[in-house]
């Protein structure tokens, strides 16, 4: 698409319908994911924006019944053909989503756990990564010392970037971020913010969000969703100064949804 | 809103009294356990009368066991005249010659001479049972007793277990005594047709044939349950296999008891005697009722309990557990070995623990596969293979039944059964017990697990 200048496409939802347990929830979506950027989707409560995410990595399929059609591109080549590797796909595109759930394992645990499935033994190696990945998840210096805590000891915005944290440690090409500060006070959001602000140098980010203000200071790009489609797509400036469409300019201003 | 509030406190009533209710019943239950059942071995005080009936006069000692007021109605029904009897003594007077009875009724207005004499003992003796009487003469084997009747006996000292005089212990030696008869009654084996004796083998055999089943019962069950909540699609014939399943634990577990028989006993033991065994055929090894079989159809009974916590145990994981894992990759059995079973896993051990105080109280169904009135060894020994499985054992439940309903003596019975019932109440309490200990533990455990 036009829209998309000075960066490569990553992702691509291509014609992309999605049924849930028989309902219609995505009609017919093209979207481009630009490589190294952050692109927001926001909308209101039941237009798809959490649909067309976890469409992304294939998610839907693991909540009920889901039936797609059409093509997510990823790299090129479509995530959805048959003979695709799910653990593979979701190793490239990993997943955060709104309520944090950390497992119940210590906080080293949680973000080693996969490096393990991906077959990091050796201890030394195990622990670097760890640190790393809480380090880049702006965590480390809260947790360093409490590393064999259980996670669920810790505060709602620290779990949250724990979870953000043992997304990364496997080092995915897209994160795909699922309302991430909506159940967070103030200071932890602004955290994740910042955090989101820190990731868009090496990952991909989509991020489904309901704050407008968030929208606008995290993202690169914004698409307008509504009853399942996407209504408007573009760069934020342009969507929050200047969109083309009078229901997006309804939306973003609070006159509707 | 008036209306609405008075059928709110209507409900709240019925509901604190029906709580209130529960709790009376069981606080009664232990209150008559406990006290039936430890009244057992609390050594009583000795009496010694003199009895005169129909012109003759006779001594009696012993243990004056209950008091009954008899009504003038009751009275005249039974042929006595109302007017001067009234009260009757049921008194234990223990061993007082052949075919004599142990515990007889002695009427109130026809005893005098009341006495407690210090020097009066009991004596427990292993083919005897119990004596009253005043030991006038001992040596170094031997003991001789002067019975109330005034009657000489001279007793092996090596055949009796206790020799007290309970008139002259005071509150100390009392609950020593009070312990030693416990430790007996725990500790050593049956006697006059159960009448007598201790319950050793019945707490072994209970405890042996309930563990088997839980080795037998636990990864079948928990296997079960994983498979129907993980695996199977919600098809047609899952839910009604899973109604099986649920329906199962409805089924009278003397069904199971026939089953049992028919099948484990009859087909499944007949065939390994045939195969195996067949050198010592007619005569059955595996093809008759034994241990094995008991906890064969235990674990077929408890089967149902074990799938149903294993499933709604898996049920309780949050959804966002699994999709955590997925996110990061995982297969789906590495989601559930990795994060759901190990969560799951107090589930799974409650649910053994519970199959396990559901088999240790059955009666009926064992009755037909291996559980015996007397069973002469027990199935644990110290040599191979350790655990017998083909022999018949004896269980707690079951001597419960036979102690209190076809004992010969059903004064003597009475306390026993009790005895028995505290004994198996505290086992499955103390398992219940275990079992919290292993889920606090495993909850602690998933909790802190590190590298």
């Amino acid at each position: 698409m036009a829209v998309i200048r000075n960066a490569t496409v990553k992702m691509s939802a291509q014609n992309l319908s999605v049924r849930l347990a028989g309902k219609a929830v995505l009609d017919n979506i093209s979207l481009d994911i630009p490589a190294n950027k952050v692109t927001a989707l926001i909308g209101p409560s039941g237009c798809g924006k959490s649909s067309l995410l976890r469409s992304f990595n294939r998610m839907n399929e693991l909540l009920e019944e889901a039936v797609t059609q059409g093509q997510v591109l990823l790299d090129g080549q479509d995530i959805y053909r048959p003979g695709v590797d799910l653990a593979e796909l979701r190793r490239r595109v990993g997943i955060v989503f709104q309520k944090p759930n950390p497992f119940p394992l210590s906080v080293y645990e949680n973000v080693a756990f996969g490096l393990r499935l991906q077959g990091v033994n050796r201890a030394r190696q195990l622990d670097e990564m760890v640190a790393e990945a809480l380090e880049k998840a702006a965590l480390w210096q809260e947790v360093k010392n409490r590393l064999h805590d259980n996670a669920l000891t810790l505060s709602g915005g620290q779990q949250q970037r724990l979870v953000i944290a043992r997304a990364i440690a496997i080092e995915p090409e897209v994160l795909l971020l699922d309302e991430p500060a909506s159940a967070l006070d103030p200071i932890s959001t602004l955290k994740i913010e910042e955090l989101i602000y820190e990731l868009k140098q090496h990952y991909t980010i989509v991020i489904v969000t309901h704050n407008m203000q968030q929208a606008a200071r995290v993202s690169d790009y914004t698409a307008f969703m509504n009853l399942g489609q996407v209504v408007e797509f573009d760069a934020t400036n342009k969507i929050f100064t200047d969109p083309n469409e009078p229901q997006t300019e309804d939306y973003i201003t609070g006159r509707f949804g | 809103m008036g209306q609405y509030s008075a059928q709110g406190r209507l409900l709240y009533c019925f509901a604190a009294l029906s709580t209130a209710f529960i709790l009376l019943l069981l606080l009664l239950l232990s209150v008559l356990m406990l006290s039936r059942g430890l009244s057992l071995f609390w050594p009583a005080e000795l009496v010694q009368f003199r009895y005169e009936q129909a012109g003759q006069s006779q001594v009696v000692s012993g243990e004056v066991v209950s008091r009954q007021q008899l009504s003038a109605q009751q009275l005249q029904a039974a042929g006595y005249d109302p007017q001067s009897l009234g009260q009757r003594l049921l008194v234990k007077q223990g061993y007082t010659g052949t075919a004599q009875p142990a515990f007889r009724w002695y009427w109130q207005e026809q005893t005098s001479e009341w006495q407690y004499p210090p020097d009066l003992s009991l004596l427990r003796h292993q083919q005897l049972g119990d004596l009253f009487g005043v030991v006038t003469a001992q040596s170094d084997s031997e003991l001789e007793l002067r019975l109330a009747s005034g009657r000489h006996l001279t007793l092996d000292k090596a055949d009796v277990a206790i020799w007290v005089q309970p008139n002259t212990l005071n509150w100390l030696s009392k609950v020593r005594l009070f312990l030693v008869q416990w430790w007996q009654f725990l500790s050593s084996e049956p006697r006059e047709a159960n009448s007598a004796g201790g319950i050793l083998p019945a707490i072994i055999g209970t405890l042996v044939s309930v563990m088997l089943m839980a080795l037998l019962v636990a990864p079948i069950g928990i296997m079960a349950g994983i498979y129907l909540h993980e695996y199977a699609k919600d098809s047609r014939l899952v839910r009604l296999v899973r109604l099986s399943v649920h329906n199962l634990a409805g089924v009278p577990s003397v069904v199971f008891g026939v089953f049992g028989l028919g099948f484990f006993v009859y087909v499944l033991g007949g065939s390994i005697d045939q195969l195996f065994y067949a050198e010592q055929l007619p005569q059955p090894t595996f093809g008759t009722p034994g241990l094995i079989w008991v906890s064969l159809t235990l674990a077929l009974l408890t089967l149902p309990v074990v799938i149903v916590a294993t499933e709604e145990g898996l049920a309780r994981i949050p959804v966002a557990l699994r999709l955590g894992g997925y996110a990061l990759g995982a297969t789906k059995a590495e989601v559930l070995r990795k994060l759901i079973l190990p969560v799951a896993r107090p589930a799974f051990i409650t649910g053994v623990v519970l199959a396990i105080s559901r088999a240790a109280g059955e009666v009926a169904p064992l009755i037909f596969v291996g559980v015996v009135k007397y069973a002469p060894s027990l199935p644990v020994s110290l040599e191979w293979p350790f655990v017998h499985a083909d022999q018949q054992i004896m269980s707690l439940g079951f001597h419960i039944y036979d102690v209190g309903l076809q004992s010969s003596n059903a004064d003597a019975a009475e306390p026993r059964v009790y005895a028995i019932a505290l004994v198996l109440l505290l086992l499955i309490g103390s398992l219940n017990l275990l079992a919290m200990r292993l889920r606090q533990y495993y909850r602690v455990q998933t909790r802190d697990t590190t590298s």
